[in-house]
């Protein structure tokens, strides 16, 4: 029996999906490259959401795997010669497997503890990167000249436009079904997912790969769109929050927030660009002033305050309680 | 024919304290078993070392004839056994009807790609308990005899060989005391078997058939209920007389 | 003392080290105040950071971890571009507290790195003392170890946790100036302070000073050698390594009280 209300979320994707890939026709060309890079901000957040929004296993390294795939595709191809079409799957694969290996033992630990793990993890990787064989990592100056697998914005619009599309439409689906409240459960409290029959190392497991491997793929897409790469660009502190703060200000635990979290951050950093007062740190101490005090006020973000304003106008009109939203 | 539950030496240790201390004990198939024992005897973190919440020290557990000592929490939930809290614990962010949902998931990853729905047999779960004017309200919003029905549910919901009802009876009315106790018997008549805590004697006399009794993590007796009322060493564990 | 015997992970700890010494800086630079003026202004500072945080974001918080530390860091990201807005990012250097050097053993030791050593012994000997003997430390500690216990025993949990906090910024503030002293002033020089003081208390073991205090020299002298060994990138790896071990094998660490 489908429910109605299936067909309609369906439906809105596709449309939001349509408006995306008209919006490069109505927009002025230096804005399709913002664009780009919200979409790939888009697609870590959703990402870090996944795993850390929902299960609340919150990772401060996801930026780990994202630089470790990043930088297996950037060497392989830069530093050996591999094509793209190689070298690309191959750093998707060495960013989820380093990220199974190091992040796996932390999940059994609960609370902060898994948050230093992964913080540690994540300092780790910025140090190494550069200590460690400078000749083939590039150093601190990391490896610049990348190969690109098309040139100009608005083709980059695209391709970035479709992995996101596809990275939303798979992850919130998921977060949809039962898995999904799975993860909510464990976030909210794991032991009684235990004793409720469940094996919750399994379905953690599942939401971490998930995380890693949409971060993976957006990372070696995105790399290969800058054409650089540096330690500081990838597994910075500053990039980890770049991501954390695009989901929490979008709202978290949604996977449509993080979307809106993350061009809102990007056209806000632009935006306060224009004025020269601001061009320089000051913009970001207002996005991430503005992050701080959005998550002490604990809204649910952007998305949060959309969703209650829904909710009004549905207690207006006398909608009924018959469909209880899960998540 | 192997007992249905049957722990030998179990002991916990928590820094100084011995909460249980070498307790033996077992059930058979089609007995409701009563543990009882004055306040801080230990009931609650035997409890907790049946369903693993806590790692024994030492001693075995036998379920059905299988060792479970070494199993983890969801894997004896799924050989049959299923248990209350004391203090009821839900998913706060879920509605009533969630929270059963949740304990009828299979865990098994290609079941669980589906769209959530609520069943007939979850709605009945929840009238069975009392609950179904209930079903989209929050835990908060609900009264402690409420939440009890909930915990009650989320084990039937399992349909468990061993019900483990930890003092369920507790904030109930006499009215919702009744009405439990005839689910219990009702359960009970279709095969399922409980071992309940309870300080309620009256709510306990007509369910169960044997008790053990247990006082500061030592066993002290077990047998039919009227013997164990009767039985010295008991009467001393409670009224230190 | 925030996290090994509070229990709460402030993640703008190191932040407020930080801030302090940027103050210490521009009150003596900029607006050419004493050095002992200065001293205490940015001592100040840090001790309000500290309990403004506390009020505001922990009080908030109180019973969800993962919020602190999210809310934390970010506050730390705040205060970082703050300074980066009022001070640049450039790096920038403190005049030495105690200009000139002395010889040790047959090698040169600047006065500062002197002052600093013994300053953190007063300091560290202070706290054991404090911690053990007196009736507010051992408060502390009892709220650490249960907070309803310490309640019903007549400790007054407010009072104490502000104490605490009051003591922690001040330590921050005062490691702060000193550490950019021997090394330099750079807005994002809270990362390495932060992370080498949650190394050392979770490989030392909360609620222990003294162990806090072995894993310190343990990770101290190691990274020393791993730098000197290996390259200076190492710098920061060893304390995090030890940290990861230490969490997934043995989450008490070494003299820890309990996980």
């Amino acid at each position: 029996m489908k429910l109605p209300a299936w067909n309609r979320r369906i439906m809105g994707w596709l449309i939001f999906v349509g408006i995306m890939c008209v919006i490069p026709q109505v927009i002025p060309p230096g804005f399709v490259r913002i664009c780009v890079f919200a979409n790939y901000l888009a697609v870590f957040a959703m990402s870090w959401d996944i795993l850390s929004g929902y299960t609340g296993y919150a990772s401060f390294g996801h930026n780990f795997i994202i630089g470790i795939a990043a930088y297996g595709s950037a060497i392989l191809s830069d530093r050996f010669g591999f094509p793209l079409y190689a070298s690309m799957p191959i750093g998707i694969g060495v960013g989820l497997g380093a990220g199974m290996l190091f992040f796996l033992p932390g999940l059994r630990l609960r609370g902060n503890y898994f948050c230093l793990v992964t913080i540690a993890l994540l300092i780790i990787a910025h140090h190494l990167v550069v200590a460690v064989r400078p000749d083939i990592t590039g150093g601190t100056k990391g490896i610049i000249g990348l190969e690109a697998f098309v040139t100009g914005a608005i083709p980059h619009y695209y391709i970035s436009l479709a992995i996101m599309a596809v990275a939303a439409i798979v992850l919130w689906r998921i977060t949809k079904s039962d898995l999904g409240s799975i993860f909510h459960a464990i976030r909210m409290d794991e032991d009684i997912v235990s004793t409720a029959g469940l094996n919750t190392f399994k379905y953690k497991l599942i939401a971490f790969i998930l995380s890693a491997l949409v971060g993976s793929i957006g990372g070696v897409f995105y790399i290969h769109f800058l054409g650089a790469i540096t330690p500081d660009t990838v597994f910075s502190i500053d990039f980890l929050l770049t991501i954390i703060i695009a989901t929490l200000i979008g709202g978290q635990q949604s996977i449509i927030g993080p979307i809106i979290g993350a061009y809102f951050l990007t056209f806000l950093l632009e935006y306060l660009r224009i004025f020269d007062a601001l061009a320089g740190p000051q913009r970001f101490l207002i996005y991430s002033a503005i992050a701080l005090v959005l998550y002490m006020r604990k809204s649910s973000g952007i998305f949060g305050i959309i969703q209650n304003v829904i909710q009004l106008y549905k207690r207006k009109r006398g909608g009924g309680e018959e469909y209880a939203k899960i998540t | 024919m192997p007992k249905l539950l049957e722990v030998r030496g179990l002991t916990k240790t928590f820094g100084g304290v011995v909460a249980v201390n070498d307790v033996s004990f077992h059930m058979e198939k089609g007995e409701v078993l009563g543990l009882m024992g004055p306040n801080g005897s230990g009931k609650t973190t035997l409890f907790n070392l049946l369903m693993r919440t806590f790692k024994p020290d030492s001693g075995q557990i036998f379920f059905r004839g299988e060792e479970i000592t070494n199993y983890p929490t969801y894997r004896r939930v799924q050989k049959g056994m299923a248990r209350t809290f004391q203090i009821p614990r839900t998913f706060h962010e879920m509605t009533i009807i969630e929270n059963i949902h949740m304990s009828t998931r299979p865990d098994k990853i290609t079941k669980l790609f589906g769209e959530v729905k609520f069943s007939d047999e979850e709605r009945q779960l929840a009238a069975s308990v009392g609950l179904e004017a209930n079903i989209y309200k929050y835990p908060n919003q609900l009264t402690m005899g409420d939440l009890r029905r909930l915990e009650l549910a989320k084990v039937l919901a399992h349909n468990p060989k061993i019900g483990l009802l930890d003092e369920i009876f507790a904030g109930l009315t006499l009215k919702e005391i009744n009405e439990i106790s005839e689910l219990i018997k009702k359960k009970r008549e279709e095969g399922l078997d409980f071992i309940i805590v309870s300080h309620d004697l009256r709510a306990l006399a007509p369910l169960v058939d044997r008790v053990v009794v247990i006082s500061f993590g030592e066993y002290v007796a077990d047998g039919p209920y009227e013997e164990i009322v009767n039985n010295e060493k008991v009467k001393e564990a409670y009224f230190g007389c | 003392m925030v996290y090994g015997v509070g229990r709460v992970e402030n993640l703008s700890h190191g932040a407020y080290a930080m801030v302090a010494a940027y103050a210490f800086y521009g009150f003596t630079t900029t607006l050419d105040l004493t050095l002992g003026v200065g001293f205490l202004l940015a001592l100040l500072i840090g001790i309000g950071m500290s309990v403004a945080t506390y009020k505001v974001v922990v009080t908030r918080f109180r019973t969800n971890p993962v919020a602190i530390f999210t809310s934390t860091i970010i506050l730390a990201l705040v205060l970082q571009h703050v300074i980066e807005t009022i001070f640049t990012p450039a790096p920038r250097n403190l005049l030495p507290i105690m200009p000139g050097v002395v010889s040790i053993l047959g090698n040169t030791v600047s006065n500062d790195l002197v002052i600093v050593m013994i300053v953190s012994w007063a300091c560290l000997g202070s706290l054991l003392f404090f911690v053990r003997r007196t009736h507010l430390g051992r408060a502390m500690r009892a709220i650490a170890m249960d907070p309803v216990a310490a309640v019903v025993s007549g400790v007054e949990p407010e009072r104490v946790n502000i104490i605490t906090w009051i003591w922690s910024g001040a330590l921050a503030a005062l490691a702060g100036i000193f550490f950019g002293a021997y090394t330099h002033l750079i807005p994002s020089m809270w990362v390495y302070p932060l992370i080498m003081a949650f190394a050392i208390v979770i490989v030392g073991g909360l609620g222990s000073i003294e162990g806090s205090i072995i894993a310190a020299y343990i990770i101290g002298m190691s990274e020393t050698a791993l730098t000197l060994l290996v390259s200076e990138q190492m710098r920061g790896i060893f304390g995090m390594v030890i940290m990861i071990a230490i969490l997934v094998v043995r989450p008490r660490g070494l003299l820890g009280k309990e996980a």
